[in-house]
């Protein structure tokens, strides 16, 4: 319980800590920035920050954090996940060109952006719990 | 593929746990080599196969 809370802060702490570097950073490179930017930015480094300072500390405690089977299996769900999102664009054109429906350039790479993650997801839960035999 | 990684984990009392640390694998995939759900590398093989003291066709057998 102490462990899974020293974790927790560690995690934090690096996340606001990445994060106040890439503010100030982002401020001192670009002064004129939208603050709506700069908080997107900030919210993508924070969360980067967080899952390598996990990744790090379960590969200092496991010992392993990915073997052969766990990057065979990453492997296989990216490309299942980039194959499902090329059927997406095709689909998305086919709308567009027949006129079905308008398709916003926004609304369509936001649709491909959660539709990666969420192929990938499905993809290495299914696989990793088919096993390859 | 059969294996008898299991009963000759046993016969040298290591555990799951033990025996991923010894091949620099993660405990699941051990789990999913004893049911015979995956099939590993040749070097996993012959990992496995040296820290259980046997021939890698002794652990592993085709049918």
């Amino acid at each position: 319980m102490v462990g899974n809370l020293k974790k927790i802060i560690i995690v934090l702490a690096a996340a606001v800590v990445a994060t106040a570097i890439a503010n100030v950073a982002l401020v001192l490179a670009l002064p004129n920035l939208d603050k709506s930017v700069a908080t997107v930015a900030g919210a993508v480094v924070a969360a980067m920050a967080a899952v390598f300072t996990l990744r790090y500390l379960q590969r200092k405690e496991d010992g392993v954090l990915q073997d052969e089977r766990t990057k065979k299996v990453h492997n296989a769900a990216m490309a299942y996940s980039w194959w499902l999102t090329y059927v997406l664009i095709a689909i998305l054109l086919w709308v567009n060109y027949l006129k079905l429906a308008k398709v916003e350039l926004e609304s369509a790479l936001s649709l491909m952006f959660f539709f990666m993650v969420a192929t990938y997801t499905l993809a290495k839960w299914w696989l990793s719990s088919r096993g390859d035999a | 593929m059969r294996t008898r990684m299991k009963e000759m984990r046993a016969r040298k009392d290591l555990t799951q746990e033990e025996l991923a640390k010894k091949t620099g694998v993660r405990r699941e995939t051990i789990v999913f080599l004893e049911q015979g759900k995956y099939n590993p590398s040749l070097e996993l093989a012959y990992r496995v196969a040296k820290v259980l003291g046997a021939k890698i066709e002794e652990v592993f057998i085709f049918d």
